[in-house]
């Protein structure tokens, strides 16, 4: 028996949004009377965090802090249209609509505060807790909460705003596929270390090492439950995942989650997460779409590594204990 | 017909209620209510019975009865069965194990029955109303067999004799690729007088390894000591191919894993 | 139907309650007495998202049943926090960000809980044991160790295998484009729905309970290509307990395909099948009944009778001359694009590449179906509004998108649907299909009832689309040097037996090749292909992330076949900002060679310096 290490390596990117584009995503923008603002949407959440997301763009737009803002979603009632939540594109899509939505929404409440400190506009700013202040005389200063009372009930404005995010469809050229697929790309490298067992094909992956370009951490904690995660699945499909185990053949087909092969938490890699921001010239503060990226540079990473350890190309997913064992068993005997 | 519940007190009276068309008897639901769940309509009526002896564990003079309706996890914390923990402890995760039982065990399909692997090595005996059969004889016709088993007994090995290994995808807790219990006695200058082998999903249910018992007796455990029962090790066996493995690997790798096993 | 009485505690709180024998404790608990903490992932004993606490033991309620517990004590997540005070364990899985979607997190909580009762400082090892039955699909369970570790306030000394590092965030890179003064962007705020999650209080679609809701069980096609001679629902509809049964006949716009809402056609599948069924699975008759059991009761007493015909399953045995077409409304074995018989992209001279190159490498990669495998099922619950709307409560991924087909599939006005959801129990692109929603809403408009239709587990698994099967041909000409100069990329998408998303994932394919890298000469056919198999849609990396294993193990092989490192082997090849890609976009915004230096220091796997000193945003060093 002998357990036989391996290291691999990929670099990978993922484009932001729907392929082609042509994916819309509006959002509206609302105070109440005391100054805490509602966001209103279509959008989906998986989980991913898409509400706790929009409400710190929206607070950082409107410059209250994120606790100042509700995220109403989804409902189509009251939610404008949202494509939905796919392709990466929730953070990138929606996060323009609400900044354009809270952009709208803060020249309002901009003007407002102007009325009541007999000053223009254009020389405010916001403290970022719940102020409004004057440039360069910060003890001239309104709370949001006056101003949002006066908007409502003095000076009949509706501090509000509409948003709404579009990147026009591309169509490809038929002949040369010229086209433009999408406005920006998350970017990673994953080096993995793994353990293979050159008797029973059963491998270990050790560690992970995964670094992760994203254009802007906008929430880092939850980028990083993200980004874990998803790393967990893409050595999960490397390993472990198919629907039709001995496909194109449909029989053994897993219908629960004993039969279903995912990582279990005695089967986790160390795993590092390393997050580089180059900001995308058209994300929501530099945002670019990592929830798919994340999961992909472990697969052909850990692929890379089976081979460096054992030296058998296992070229078809998932690289099961089966598939290396009748490998090793092939170079045997050649 | 809406599912029921019956609960009696004996064991003959669940019994009598089984014969009826459409019962099933209900253990620790891991397998019976799973099945209603997902939309088996042919059971229509769960019988079980609360007789206490069913949730007894006896254990005197070195024989074990374990009734029925013991759970996994009552198995794996008995004192007196530390050496069986381990293989009690293989099924499922820990609210399968407060759940399942030694009958549902007893009658589970493969991958499923780790703890009857243990069972046919330790050669136990199974009780019911009408009588005791052993293991071997109801495994055979397990399908066939609607009286309600009460409990399982059988001696309990000497120290260090039981030996026990589940090969899982999934870590802690996967099901089985294929599992290995051995009641192993050896003699003072260490070669095999005794042993007993059993075999999880190299069959549609757990199997005696004939060929490697008879290949151990008087070798020692050392890897050329063993060699002769792992290349006998497949004698018989025919895998099950499921999501996990296919019968081709499974047949791959059991010397293997019986190898680590035996060298442990 | 008999009923029984069921007396216990809930959270220290008397119930009796009369129920139905044979009810799960899980129904019980979320049906009768409306305690929704507990989760039905799976209704298997799989998933552990029902777990609960029965007299101190972790027991599984969905295989538990309600009136085997009189008298016992049961606690579940939501009796955990007392006056409005998260119990130790709530707060860790708050603090350690251990949430995502939530819907694994009481039944983990509930697993955490009997663990630290007993053994209140735990090694890893026992809380990973502990957490063993508890499926999560979102966090990679490090995060939950870690919360249940910080609740047990313990010191896992032994930094074993499987501990992580926290996340870096490297700064120094790009600095020169980033504003870091920001506010509230780039902190690491709490989660406005963990709270929710952690107490178990967050509603998830099927976590609202409506008087006289019907339940749909749909009949499967048993067959993987058959036609339908006939059905016959008469005894079906006989059954007690069943309202209504629907065939294709009463879907007002049965065959439609969800891209036609940005003019992706032709419409090509049935709501219903009608006629043919194309995939084993495929849904035929639906039942809805006062409860599951008589659904599932009824759908045994629908008689359809099928004749066999020749299947398909191989993707180059489907697009032979000759091979059993799979779906006429195609009229053939692949999608036909604009551009023909795949999508094309055409870069340079690539046969002239090979020519040149001093090494040619082509090679074949495979992959199967996966499931997203979410916690929480696809399914809906439809309500009658009274006033001709119907409220759709959904986990849909994209609600106009689903409320759009279903207008269409069931030719209602949009303004009579009233879609409702946003918070879901896992994604990952498998709930984006528009299957369950449609039949629902015709069931609750047809019976005047509310419908609920959920997928089971085993539903879940091989009925809903999986990520498709992909083969990929890659054939590459590299230089000694390191230089790819040609790269030709012929991909295939098995779409199953209708497109639902695949033309466009193929599509997407087309966009991505050749990779993150800059190679004159290209060459990229992507095919989307029909076989008698459950359809395969989206999912996380759709498109893309097949590809990427392709591409980046076959820059692994390259790299070997000259001799290179492969890590210097992808520097001399990255693009950077300016390259022209394949399908003649400029690269803007490059970050591969950034990410690949941060690699190299991290994994300790040095490179030449030249490499090091290398930058995305020109071409130069």
């Amino acid at each position: 028996m002998a357990i036989r290490r391996g290291r691999g390596v990929a670099a990978i990117n993922y484009p932001t949004g729907m392929n082609l584009g042509g994916d819309p995503t509006q959002a509206l923008v609302h105070s109440t009377p005391t100054g805490n603002f509602m966001v209103t949407l279509s959008s989906v959440d998986l989980g991913q965090g898409m509400k706790q997301i929009m409400a710190q763009i929206c607070a950082e737009t409107i410059g209250v802090p994120t606790d100042r803002v509700v995220v109403d979603t989804a409902d189509t009632d009251t939610g404008p249209h949202c494509m939905g939540t796919f392709a990466s594109r929730g953070t990138h899509r929606a996060g323009n609509a609400v900044i354009q939505a809270a952009r709208e929404a803060r020249q309002v409440m901009l003007e407002v505060a102007a009325e009541e400190l007999e000053v223009n506009a254009s020389d405010l700013e916001t403290d970022g807790q719940g102020n409004i202040l004057v440039k360069g005389a910060p003890q001239k200063s309104i709370s949001i909460f006056d101003v949002a009372l006066s908007a409502h009930f003095k000076r009949g404005r509706s501090i509000s705003g509409r948003g709404m995010f579009l990147i026009p469809r591309s169509y490809p050229e038929k002949e040369t596929g010229a086209m433009k697929p999408s406005t920006c790309y998350a970017h990673a490298c994953t080096v993995a270390e793994v353990e293979v067992d050159d008797e029973t094909g059963e491998v270990t992956v050790l560690t992970v090492k995964n670094v992760f370009e994203i254009g802007r951490a906008l929430n880092p904690k939850m980028v990083e439950q993200q980004l874990v995660g998803g790393s967990w699945m893409g050595i999960s499909h490397a390993l472990y995942e198919t629907t039709e185990p001995y496909y194109p053949n449909r029989d053994h087909g897993g219908t629960d989650f004993n039969q279903y092969l995912m990582p279990g938490p005695g089967d986790l890699a160390q795993t590092e997460i390393i997050v580089l921001e180059r900001p995308s010239a058209d994300g929501p503060y530099g945002a670019k779409g990592p929830g798919e990226m994340c999961a992909n540079p472990q697969i052909p990473a850990v692929a890379n590594a089976v081979f460096d350890a054992v030296g058998v190309r296992i070229d078809t997913l998932p690289i099961t204990p089966e598939r290396i064992l009748r490998a090793l068993k092939a170079q045997a005997s050649n | 017909m809406a599912l029921a519940l019956q609960t009696f007190s004996t064991v003959k009276d669940a019994n009598a209620a089984l014969k009826a068309a459409g019962t099933r008897y209900l253990g620790g639901g891991t397998l019976a209510v799973r099945a209603a769940n997902e939309g088996d309509v042919s059971v229509s009526s769960f019988i079980r019975s609360t007789e206490p002896s069913l949730s007894a564990i006896t254990v005197s003079g070195g024989k074990v009865r374990i009734g029925a309706s013991v759970t996994m996890a009552a198995i794996a914390r008995h004192p007196d069965l530390s050496s069986l923990s381990h293989a009690a402890h293989a099924v499922g995760g820990p609210a399968i194990r407060n759940m399942a039982t030694v009958g549902g065990n007893l009658f589970a399909p493969a991958p499923y029955g780790d703890f009857t692997v243990a069972l046919l090595a330790l050669d136990a005996t199974l009780s019911t109303d009408g009588g005791d059969l052993p293991i071997e004889t109801f495994l055979v016709k397990r399908e066939s067999i609607h009286a309600i088993v009460t409990a399982v007994g059988f001696s309990l090995p000497a120290e260090g004799s039981f030996r026990f290994l589940k090969v899982s995808r999934i870590k802690p807790k996967g099901i089985s690729v294929l599992s290995i219990a051995a009641v192993l006695e050896q003699a003072p200058d260490g070669t095999v007088s005794s042993a007993r082998i059993a075999l999880g999903c190299m069959a549609d249910r757990p199997m005696r390894a004939t060929a490697t018992e008879k290949a151990l007796l008087g070798r020692i455990l050392t890897s050329h000591g063993i060699a002769p029962a792992l290349a006998v090790a497949n004698d018989g066996t025919a895998p099950i191919t499921d999501p996990l493995a296919s019968a081709w690997y499974r047949n791959e790798v059991l010397p293997v894993h019986l190898g680590r096993l035996l060298l442990a | 139907m008999a009923k029984v009485s069921v007396q216990f505690t809930l959270n220290g709180a008397e119930k009796a309650e009369f129920i139905d024998s044979g009810t799960t404790l899980l129904h019980a608990l979320r049906d009768k007495i409306g305690d929704t903490s507990p989760k039905g992932g799976c209704h298997q004993g799989t998933c552990g998202a029902c777990s609960v606490i029965i007299d101190g033991e972790l027991r599984l309620s969905c295989l538990t049943l309600a009136e085997t517990c009189s008298g016992a004590a049961i606690t579940t997540t939501s009796g955990l926090s007392e006056g409005g005070v998260l119990h130790p364990l709530q707060r860790a899985f708050l603090d350690a960000f251990a949430t995502q979607c939530g819907f694994c997190t009481p039944g983990m909580i509930m697993a955490a809980k009997v663990l630290l009762d007993h053994t209140p400082n735990p090694s890893r090892d026992e809380v990973v044991e502990a957490l063993s039955g508890n499926i999560c699909r979102c966090t990679g369970y490090e995060p939950i160790i870690q919360a249940v570790l910080t609740a047990a306030r313990s010191n896992s000394q032994n930094a074993a295998r499987g501990e992580s590092k926290k996340m870096e965030l490297r700064k120094s890179y790009f600095a020169d484009q980033r504003k870091d003064d920001l506010h509230e962007i780039g902190q690491p705020r709490p989660r406005s729905d963990s709270p929710g999650h952690v107490t178990g209080k967050t509603a998830y679609f099927a976590d609202r309970n409506f008087p006289g809701m019907l339940h749909l069980k749909m009949v499967r096609s048993p067959h993987h290509h058959a036609r339908i001679l006939s059905i016959d629902i008469s005894e079906a509809e006989k059954h007690p307990g069943v309202v209504k049964i629907l065939t294709a006949k009463d879907v007002p716009h049965n065959v439609y395909t969800i891209l036609i809402l940005i003019q992706i056609g032709p419409e090509d599948e049935t709501v219903l099948a009608d006629g043919k069924v194309r995939w084993k699975g495929e849904a035929v008759v639906a039942v809805l009944a006062e409860t599951e059991r008589a659904a599932q009761e009824a759908a045994a007493k629908v008689k359809v009778d099928y004749e066999v015909l020749p299947a398909v399953f191989d993707m180059e045995e489907a697009l032979k001359p000759g091979a059993p077409i799979v779906n006429e409304y195609h009229g053939r074995n692949y999608y036909l694009y604009d551009s023909g018989e795949c999508r094309k992209v055409r870069f340079g001279d690539v046969e002239a590449g090979f020519a040149s190159a001093d090494h040619v490498l082509e090679q074949t990669y495979q992959s199967s179906p996966i499931e997203h495998a979410p916690t929480e099922t696809t399914g809906c619950i439809v309500a009658p509004e009274g006033n001709d709307r119907f409220t759709c409560y959904t986990n849909t991924q994209a609600m106009f998108f689903t409320l759009d087909n279903a207008s269409i599939i069931l030719q209602m006005p949009g303004n009579r649907l009233h879609f409702v959801g946003g918070t879901v129990g896992g994604g990952f692109g498998g709930k984006v299909d528009v299957i369950v929603e449609p039949i629902a809403i015709l069931g609750a408009k047809l019976t005047g009832r509310p419908v609920s239709f959920i997928y089971s587990r085993a539903e879940e698994m091989q009925i809903s689309s999986p990520r498709a099967a992909e083969k990929v041909v890659i054939k590459d000409g590299v230089m000694k040097d390191g230089r790819i100069v040609a790269r030709k990329v012929t991909g295939y998408t098995d779409a199953g037996a209708y497109s639902r998303h695949s033309p466009y994932g193929a599509q997407k394919g087309a966009g991505h090749y050749p990779g993150p890298y800059t190679i004159p000469n290209v060459w990229i056919d992507t095919y989307c292909v029909y076989t008698n198999r459950t359809p395969s849609s989206a999912m996380r990396g759709f498109g893309v992330t097949i590809g990427d294993f392709a591409l980046e193990v076959q820059m692994d092989k390259l790299a070997r076949l000259i001799g290179m490192d492969p890590l210097e082997f992808r520097f001399i090849n990255a693009y950077r900002d300016g390259d022209m890609k394949a399908h003649r976009q400029p690269t803007e915004g490059a970050a591969l060679i950034e990410c690949m230096q941060e690699a190299s220091r991290a994994a300790n796997w040095p490179v030449a310096e030249k490499f090091m000193a290398m930058s995305s945003y020109a071409k130069g060093a």
